[in-house]
This record gives C-alpha cells, sequence and structure tokens, in this order.
C-alpha cells in the first residue's frame, strides 16, 4: 500500500508508506493529491507544466511538513494537479524535487498540512508517516 | 480518552483541570460545559490539548475551554488564552489558518410575510450573486498595489473602492481595520494564493443563510440591536480563505525553527510559539493583522454582493444594514485586570459587556453583539457580551456548535436523499455546490447549539438575545 486516508473528527488524515525516506515522501505527495483531486484526472491533451523544489526543515519531520504545504501552495495557487514527483536529493535537513502540473478542479480544499499528531516511524522494516490536514 | 475524574467541579457548568495533573502545566485549566456535554467532550483529544495549551510560557489564570470545544490541532477549537505581552509568547496554532475566520448579521426591515413568496427566487440569486465552493475564485482580482493597501487599509479602503456604504464600518469589530497590520510581511505567493478570493466563500462550514428572527428572548436588548420578531435577517460565515491559510503556514515554519533559539520547548509542534516581543513575534503579530483585514473585508464584498441580491429580488429600495461582525479566529492585544495580555481565541468570540471603549456606541448600554451560527437547518443565536465574561474567560465567549462527527463518517452515516427531505420538512431551502458539502454539514454531524448557548448563559459569559431560524441556506 502507498497511502490511505483516515478519519480525525475535524480534518483528513494520511497515512504514507515507504521503503526509503524518497519513496515516503513520494507517497504522502500523492495521498494528498488524492485528498484534493478526483484520482488520476485524465491528463490527454492538457499543457503539462513542470515545477522544480527546493525545500529544508530542521528535522526530517519538519521537511514532510514544509515540502507538502509547498506542494499544496502551488497547487492551490494556479489550480493545478501535482504527478510524477521527481526526487533529486533528499536528506533529513533538505529536499530538492521535480513535479508536473496538470490544470484541474479540485474535489476539497485543503487549508493546510499540520504539524498535529505528525510521526515518521518504522515498523517492519517499512517507513510509516502519518501528517494531518485541515480541510 | 480523558478520564472525567480528572475535573473538579468549580461550579455548575464549570470544571477544573488542576495544575498538578500534569507536570508541565503553568496554569490549571478551565472548562465550560454540562455534565452531559463532558461526555462528548472526554472521548477524543481536545481536553489533552487544553492542558498543553496551559504549557504556554506566559499564559495567566486558566488555559479556558468553550462549550463547543472540540479537536483541533494545538489548541482544541474553543480554546482561550491570555498570554503576557511583556513576558509570554505568541502561536500562530492559538489563531489557527482561518485567520479572523467569522460571522456578521445583516438586518433587513421586511418580516418573514413581506418576502415568502420570494424566498426561493432569492436563494437561487444569492448563490449565483456570491463565489462559493472548491478553489472558486471571485470577480474581484487585486493587483499587487492594490491587495497591499486592502491588507493595510481594511474596510475603510475597501467601501472607498465602492463595496459598502459610508458608515458600515462603525459596526464592525476594531472599525473592520487592524492597525498594526503590516503587508510587506505577508509573502508574494501567500498574496497570490489570495489575490482572486476577495468576495469568495470557499467551501467547508462557511455559508450565506438568509433567517427569520424565530423567538426574541431579551426584549431591551433586541430593540437596541434593531431586532424584532420574525424579521428577516442574514449571516455570512467565512474567513481569510488561502490567504490566512498560507500567512498560518508561513509563519508556523519560521517558529518551529525558531523556537530553539528562544529555548522553548512544548509537547506539540502545532503550538509553536516565540515570545510576542521578539523579531519574530512581532513579525507574525503584524502580518496576522493584515490578514485579518482581508478576513473582514471579504465579509464586506459578500455583503456588498448579498445586498446586490436583495435589491434585486425583494425591494430595489433597501439596503440592508449591519448588526456585528467579530471573528472567531485571532490573537489580539488587550487590556484585562490592567494587565496587557494577547488573547488567543480560537473558536471563540470576543464578547465585551456594557461600557466597554470598544463597542460601538449604539451597544455601549447592553454589550457587544455576539453572532453565534448554528449547524446548517438548526437554530442560530444572537447573544450579547456581559461583564462576567470580562472576568471569567478573558472577554471571550462561545463560537457556534462544534462538530462531533467526522466529515468521513457524516458521509458514511447521513442520507443525502433524507438529509434533503428533512430540510424540505424544515422549510429550508438549501443550495450547496456539491451533495457531498451539505451532507458532510448536516446538522447530525454537529453538537446541539441549544446545548452550547444554554452552558454560556447560566455561566454568565454571554446573554441570549435572540433565536434565529434559517429559511435559505447556501454553501460551498
Amino acid at each position: 500500500m502507498k497511502y490511505e486516508i483516515l478519519e480525525h473528527t475535524a480534518d483528513l488524515k494520511i497515512k504514507a508508506y515507504g521503503k526509503s525516506l524518497e519513496e515516503l515522501f513520494m507517497n504522502a505527495a500523492r495521498g494528498l493529491m488524492s485528498v484534493m483531486y478526483e484520482e488520476e484526472s485524465s491528463k490527454e491533451g492538457k499543457e503539462v507544466s513542470d515545477v522544480v523544489l527546493e525545500t529544508s526543515g530542521p528535522d526530517k519531520e519538519a521537511l514532510l511538513v514544509n515540502w507538502l504545504s509547498d506542494i499544496l501552495l502551488e497547487s492551490d495557487t494556479r489550480n493545478v494537479y501535482c504527478f510524477d514527483f521527481s526526487i533529486h536529493t533528499i536528506n533529513e535537513q533538505k529536499i530538492s524535487s521535480t513535479m508536473k502540473c496538470i490544470k484541474s478542479v479540485a474535489k476539497e480544499d485543503v487549508k493546510a498540512i499540520t504539524y498535529h499528531g505528525l510521526t515518521i516511524k518504522k515498523h517492519n522494516g517499512k517507513l510509516e508517516a502519518t501528517i494531518l490536514v485541515d480541510v | 480518552m480523558f478520564s472525567k475524574e480528572i475535573l473538579q467541579k468549580v461550579q455548575k457548568n464549570i470544571w477544573e483541570i488542576p495544575k498538578s495533573y500534569r507536570e508541565d502545566m503553568c496554569v490549571p485549566a478551565r472548562v465550560f460545559a454540562s455534565e452531559r456535554m463532558l461526555d462528548d467532550i472526554t472521548t477524543d483529544r481536545s481536553l489533552e490539548q487544553l492542558v498543553n495549551v496551559s504549557t504556554l510560557p506566559g499564559i495567566q489564570e486558566f488555559a479556558i475551554s468553550m462549550p463547543d470545544i472540540h479537536e483541533g490541532y494545538g489548541f482544541p477549537i474553543g480554546g482561550v488564552a491570555a498570554l503576557s505581552v511583556e513576558d509570554g509568547v505568541i502561536s500562530p496554532g492559538g489563531v489557527g489558518y482561518d485567520i479572523n475566520c467569522g460571522v456578521r448579521l445583516l438586518k433587513s426591515k421586511k418580516t418573514v410575510k413581506d418576502i415568502e413568496s420570494s424566498i426561493v427566487d432569492l436563494a437561487n440569486q444569492v448563490q449565483r450573486d456570491t463565489p462559493s465552493g472548491v478553489g472558486r475564485g471571485g470577480e474581484l482580482v487585486l493587483s499587487q498595489d492594490e491587495m497591499d493597501e486592502l491588507l493595510e487599509g481594511g474596510v475603510p479602503w475597501i467601501i472607498k473602492k465602492g463595496y459598502g456604504l459610508e458608515g458600515d464600518e462603525e459596526f464592525l469589530e476594531q472599525g473592520g481595520r487592524f492597525d498594526e497590520a503590516d503587508s510587506s510581511l505577508i509573502t508574494d505567493h501567500a498574496k497570490k494564493r489570495g489575490r482572486d478570493q476577495v468576495g469568495t466563500l470557499g467551501a467547508g462550514n462557511h455559508f450565506v443563510e438568509v433567517q427569520k428572527v424565530h423567538e426574541v428572548l431579551d426584549d431591551e436588548i433586541a430593540q437596541t440591536f434593531g431586532l424584532f420578531k420574525d424579521q428577516i435577517v442574514v449571516m455570512i460565515h467565512t474567513g481569510s480563505r488561502g490567504l490566512g491559510h498560507q500567512v498560518c503556514t508561513d509563519y508556523l515554519r519560521v517558529m518551529v525553527q525558531a523556537m530553539a533559539k528562544y529555548d522553548i520547548t512544548l509537547p506539540d509542534r502545532e503550538l509553536a510559539s516565540v515570545p510576542f516581543l521578539s523579531k519574530e513575534g512581532q513579525e507574525y503579530f503584524k502580518a496576522m493583522n493584515a490578514a485579518a483585514n482581508f478576513g473582514f473585508c471579504n465579509r464586506q464584498v459578500l455583503t456588498h454582493l448579498v445586498r446586490g441580491s436583495w435589491k434585486q429580488i425583494i425591494d430595489k429600495k433597501e439596503d440592508l444594514s449591519i448588526l456585528y461582525d467579530v471573528g472567531h479566529n485571532m490573537a489580539k492585544r488587550e487590556t484585562h485586570d490592567g494587565k496587557e495580555v494577547v488573547v488567543h481565541r480560537k473558536g471563540a468570540t470576543r464578547a465585551f459587556g456594557p461600557g466597554h471603549p470598544e463597542i460601538p456606541k449604539q451597544y455601549q448600554s447592553v454589550g457587544q453583539p455576539v453572532i453565534i451560527p448554528g449547524s446548517m437547518g438548526t437554530f442560530s443565536y444572537v447573544l450579547a457580551g456581559t461583564n462576567e465574561s470580562m472576568k471569567q474567560s478573558f472577554g471571550s465567549t462561545c463560537h457556534g456548535a462544534g462538530r462531533r462527527m467526522s466529515r468521513k463518517k457524516a458521509k458514511k452515516v447521513i442520507d443525502y436523499n433524507k438529509l434533503k427531505q428533512e430540510l424540505d420538512e424544515y422549510h429550508v431551502v438549501a443550495r450547496a455546490g456539491s451533495a457531498r458539502g451539505l451532507v458532510e454539514e448536516a446538522p447530525g454531524a454537529y453538537k446541539d447549539i441549544d446545548d452550547v448557548v444554554n452552558v454560556v448563559q447560566e455561566t454568565g459569559i454571554a446573554k441570549k438575545v435572540v433565536k434565529l431560524k434559517p429559511l435559505v441556506v447556501v454553501k460551498g
């Protein structure tokens, strides 16, 4: 499983999985897009733009919040669905990535990515992250 | 889960979590709730979150929760904390992502009888005129310069641009403009995110409702507020949209980094704080005030649009007037008991009592109007601030019904057709962008507003004035 969406009284939680930090981050981003847009909106005939993101943070948890916040900002400001995430370099304080974007209509207004109850844990040799988004 | 045994009864409807409950508490926590409501409140993490708030450096007297408390992130929603200006902190988590989300009530001179035959037309017109729903922008797209002028000039500026009537600002909290605002402290990307969102409702629990005064509960105050039985009023509930969300995100990022520098450790990063008087603290405060001006202007432009709908369908000569506009997600510099504090209200309303210099002169004798939206299809209330709230809760009271069911659960257990039928039976004309939007905000997903308002009335931190029944609901 790449990610799942869990319940929370006021908001939504994304639980993402990955064998590496890189895979974990990408799956969390896919989870975020699944909250905001209908699954894999049709890309045919649409103009695709490339976006470069350089994000930093004091540790891997903050880095994940900051990186997802940067993706949300791009998506919400330009009304674009983001996909084909590609991570060039990543450590616990810095991530350099690119993604593709196409114009799309969101189904959910995500206000922000929060730190509330945020965890990145190792479980059965796999990484798991829980992120709460404010909708 | 929070054990009910920990709560000590102070008096009817007020409970205390003693400072001894957890070592890191700086002050006790006070919970305003009826005994029956405690069953709901103790099932989630909201009281644990309230205890976390009590650990903030410089917090005064108590961390306080209102009867509509529910689990949020960092602060519980329905949380109030007063932090010392001199040696306390400021926390974006104590304001929330939707800075200056709030409510405004417009008054007409008409009664139900006068508009009965035009209700559906009015619902359709309001839906056409007020942009709502996910990602929906408005007609007013601001240039960079205009955005800066709006962020610092607030409602008086936007009235000059043609969105409102001279004198509207007198009936808004703070005159519709926080003068500590500094637009240069808001990032360009936050400004871009909100560029086309002035005069838009957004999605979620935001709405425009046409309501009638169902019952007058205090004749004298109702008269002073210009409210009477069967009168038609319009309620607008929205905030600072994407711009506010981004300001919070941007400054949380700054504060999470800066906390170490000030040697602050907290049980939850969402409570990230820095000293109020530090560079980062002051920058956030000024940016947050600018975002709050955006929230005021958003409700002002929506007022302008709704006035247009009213003129087109009901009476082309009547301008709806403003009862009041008050935010429920803010941190404000105030003086309580002679001490300067920053009162954080996250899902709580400022409720100043009679004689307070910061309320409009017309309301000086009775206290500030407090507008409490219920959930869709249930009653809302107008309350008045009291001097008791100044003593007990830093001039604060509740803000609404409060969720009791997650959106996902609501979608699972509430049937759309049944809900539509119930709304029909209750004579509510509902216009929503999607069936999902309607179901997520169904009355069953919220606490009972009557219970919430009864607790604030019985504890004296606000006074009931009128009860409002919805006739039309327009939402995203």
